[in-house]
């Protein structure tokens, strides 16, 4: 049985090519066929039982294709559900079973002392075996943390409150960027909010769907939408740091999963989007606060842009930090999600992420933000310019009083 | 609910949308633009038409001299001389001012196209100028090897035998730039090809000795995918002849260029954008609309604004919805009249339907059966306004033109 369901009418598609002209991988590889041959065009013939377009592969999953058209018409998602096996029996490799599994690995990295794992993970022997399994050894894999979010948040001293936020804080900032997760949760707690990191929670499922495991994937959303519905019913507000897993948690679940999710779509709220609604209702303040002296490039994640509630966390961080703040405004970083670190796509990535790169060099900022975890991995290996989330800039303006340099 | 009240909040990115964005934000106001597509402008041609056929038939020299033969309800009338006349010099000033400029207004400009014909405009690139080609006697077409859509034969076989071109030789001559594979590739792959240096040079090294000097070149639109001369300057320059890229079936780079070009003005002049988003509903109240409303991940959100501009098209662009016999806007569920015999079986003859839309006044509100506008905060501009056959009088652009640039003064 397919794993992706959604009904899907190629003849949406008027076949204007808005979608190919946007897309950044057929930009950078001419041998992609691109979004409308890859989804509605060769759909009319998987429908038909005929194979599609080759090279559907080359999809990274970015969802410009989805922002551009006119029509309404699901293209990642077609290519995604080609993709599963659907209907051409395309076999996941290696590479993307690892990719698919963060958790997994984070567990085993988890039973060994961090210093071995950080080593291991740096060396150039291990980088070489990671790369035999088809995840190239130039790109910037990140490394596990010392300790886990979940961890480092039960160990935390309890905040009680009647008013009540879930975070959905994903294996990004689970496993390899537990600072941000902090950061946030400072927030939260200064606006006056208890923090509920249910347990249970997995990961939201998109790295499966993306590499080739939508059965995989169609479980976890079913353990996710379990959980997160029952807050959702009782009207407390479920909050997520990484704005794939929000798209993932609340259009895509509904789109590819349906039986798995059945009722309403779960509604989840960017970060920054909750603080700027927090900050109106006056439940936090924004302080005076000291940019000393730094700028910030920001740069939109793709997921960001299509999940259709446009750029919340460059607005918030207009409003603290005024003109010390640009938007890159250059397109796709190329590693989309886990796409830039395989094998035979790293190339692809960087010549995609090139444009973000020259801008992020040319602003001469001091710090690039972006919400989604991958996309700061991507920026700094393309720059050297550490880059954060936006709220660890904006505790900066709401908890403390300001950057100190 | 989002707090922030907007000055201007607009429904659509294509040419109507992003021109009354850009138009409202730079007198000063706040704006929001909230699009569920690119618009067509992505993989149109860029060139704004004003009038290039007289409604009674004819290719027109000056756009004007068509006006006293447009039917009442053109959205030109609505708009009125005045206003079109600003429309246009505050659009040449944006392209100035972006580094694209687009040639002074002069009559029809005429471009060529890929089917060999000369298609009447009115605001047009340097680089897509027929004129320019005025003083060469011989004329390459110039194609590129294994490249769709695009044949010089065709062009120099039609033009040939054209009175416009009595005295010019036309050539055909083909590049071969074999990093692009081997065929199957469109003017935006090469145009991409030629931003970098690589592609650049490949193109001028492989034409230089095949053309002489002095003579004039029709090329596919493959000077570059970025809003700037540079591309065509340098092979202009380094070729010393004399060009112009043609109007092509799309996706068309030119289009592409400026809308490039439009988008990068937005995001300086602060207007927030919301692409992805489809606006699904309005609340209106005594005559205003208060808010309208999206569909996101955090659940249906509401936008609220002291104005709205409807610019979201026509059928292509989603702003019209039918149903058999039935045709409605989509966001505000207006009525929209429709004539017996939507359609023409000669497709060169005008189609009631391209003129279908929503019927407005002269502020650009939607108004009743009596004239009365329904909701006198929310404008409408370009496509979604009814009574211009733009296909067929060659007016598309023009009409996005005038509509957003009067709905944004109103404001
Ligand atoms: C291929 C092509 C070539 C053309 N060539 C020329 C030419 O050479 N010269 C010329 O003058 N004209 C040309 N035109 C015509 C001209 O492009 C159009 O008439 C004009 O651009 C219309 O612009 P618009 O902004 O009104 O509509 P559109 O470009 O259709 O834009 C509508 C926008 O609204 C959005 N939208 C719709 N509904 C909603 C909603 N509910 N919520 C949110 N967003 C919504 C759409 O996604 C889209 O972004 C061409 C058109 C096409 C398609
Ligand atoms: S998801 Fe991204 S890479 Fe895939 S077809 Fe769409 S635009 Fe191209
Ligand atoms: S943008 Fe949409 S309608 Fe146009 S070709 Fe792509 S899928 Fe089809």
């Amino acid at each position: 049985m397919p794993p992706i369901k959604k009904e899907i009418n190629p003849d949406l598609c008027t076949g204007c090519s808005a979608c190919t002209v946007s897309c950044p991988v057929a930009q950078a590889a001419p041998e992609f066929p691109g979004p409308k041959i890859a989804g509605p065009v060769s759909e009319r013939f998987r429908l038909s039982g005929v194979a599609g377009a080759e090279r559907i592969s080359y999809c990274s999953n970015c969802k410009n294709c989805d922002i551009a058209c006119p029509r309404g018409v699901p293209v990642s998602l077609m290519t995604m559900a080609a993709l599963n096996g659907q209907d051409n029996g395309i076999r996941p490799s290696l590479n993307n079973l690892i990719l698919a599994n963060g958790p997994a690995m984070a567990r085993v990295a988890g039973i060994f002392p961090h210093f071995l794992v950080k080593f291991a993970m740096e060396s150039r022997l291990s980088r070489l075996i990671l790369d035999g399994l088809g995840i190239d050894k130039r790109s910037p894999l990140p490394v596990f943390a010392g300790e886990y979010f979940p961890d480092v948040f039960k160990k935390r001293k309890k905040f009680k409150s009647d008013k009540k936020v879930v975070l959905f804080s994903g294996c990004f900032i689970n496993f390899y960027d537990p600072e941000t997760g902090t950061d946030f949760v400072d927030i939260l707690e200064k606006a006056g909010y208890e923090v509920i990191l249910p347990e249970g929670l997995v990961c939201c499922g998109l790295p499966m769907a993306a590499n080739g495991f939508a059965g995989k994937a169609a479980k976890n959303a079913a353990v996710n939408y379990g959980i997160l519905k029952k807050y959702c019913g009782e009207g407390i507000p479920v909050t997520a740091l990484c704005p794939s897993c929000a798209l993932m948690l609340t259009r895509e679940y509904g789109e590819m999963f349906p039986e798995a999710v059945s009722g309403e779509p779960l509604a989840v709220a960017d970060a920054c989007s909750f603080i700027a609604s927090l900050m109106e209702k006056g439940e936090l303040e924004a302080r005076e606060g000291n940019i000393g002296g730094m700028s910030f490039i920001y740069h939109a994640p793709c997921h960001l842009r299509a999940a259709g509630d446009g750029l919340p966390g460059y607005e918030l961080l207009k409003r603290l930090a005024g003109d010390a703040v640009k938007n890159a405004s250059a397109g796709c970083c190329g590693i989309a999600g886990s796409y830039g670190f395989k094998k035979g796509k790293y190339e692809i990535g960087i010549k995609v992420g090139r444009a973000l790169f020259d801008e992020v060099k040319k602003s001469g900022a001091s710090l690039a933000v972006s919400e989604c975890g991958t996309c700061r991995v991507q920026i700094t290996g393309g720059t050297g310019v550490r880059a954060a989330h936006p709220v660890s800039v904006v505790k900066k303006f709401t908890v403390l009083s300001g950057f100190t340099r | 609910m989002n707090g922030k009240i907007y000055d201007n909040i607009v429904i659509g990115a294509g040419m109507a949308g992003l021109l009354n964005a850009v138009f409202s934000a730079s007198s000063g106001k706040s704006v929001k633009l909230i699009t569920a597509g690119a618009g067509s402008l992505t993989i149109g041609s860029g060139l704004i038409d004003l009038l290039g056929y007289s409604t009674v038939g004819g290719i027109l020299k000056d756009p004007f001299d068509g006006f006293s033969t447009l039917e009442a309800g053109h959205p030109y009338l609505k708009c009125g001389r005045a206003a079109i006349d600003k429309a246009v010099r505050a659009f040449l000033d944006i392209c100035d001012k972006r580094g694209f400029p687009y040639l002074p207004a002069n009559g029809c400009r005429f471009v060529p196209t890929a089917m060999g014909r000369l298609k009447p405009s009115f605001l047009v690139p340097p680089s897509m100028d027929m004129e320019s080609l005025r003083g060469a006697e011989t004329v390459y077409v110039a194609g590129v090897d294994g490249m769709k859509d695009f044949s010089p034969e065709i062009i120099c076989g039609a033009f040939s035998s054209m009175e416009y071109f009595k005295c010019k030789r036309f050539e055909p001559l083909s590049v071969s730039l074999p990093e692009l594979g081997a065929a199957g590739f469109g003017s935006m792959e090469a145009a991409r090809f030629m931003d970098s240096e690589e592609g650049c040079s490949a193109f001028i090294d492989r034409l230089k000795g095949k053309i002489n000097t002095g003579c004039g070149m029709i090329i596919p639109p493959i000077l570059g995918s970025k809003p700037g001369l540079w591309v065509y300057e340098r092979v202009k320059s380094e070729l010393n002849a004399e060009i112009c890229e043609s109007a092509v079936i799309p996706p068309a780079v030119t289009g592409y260029r400026l809308r490039s070009m439009l988008m990068g003005f937005l995001g300086d002049l602060g207007v927030e954008l919301a692409e992805n988003a489809r606006v699904i509903s309005a609340e209106v109240k005594n005559g205003r609309c208060i808010s309208v409303s999206t569909a996101g991940p955090g659940g249906v959100k509401s936008h609220r604004a002291d104005n709205f501009t409807v610019a979201s098209g026509g059928f292509y662009g989603g702003g019209l919805t039918s149903a058999a016999g039935r045709v409605w806007e989509s966001v505000f569920g207006l009525p929209v009249k429709t004539p017996d015999g939507w359609a023409s079986a000669d497709f060169s003859e005008r189609q009631n339907y391209s003129g279908f839309g929503v019927s407005v006044n002269d502020r650009l509100n939607a108004c009743d059966i009596l004239g009365k506008p329904v909701y006198e905060n929310v404008y409408f501009a370009g496509r979604i306004i009814a009574g211009a056959d733009s296909p067929y009088e060659h007016s598309g652009n023009g009409v996005a033109l005038a509509t957003s640039y009067l709905a944004a003064s109103l404001l």
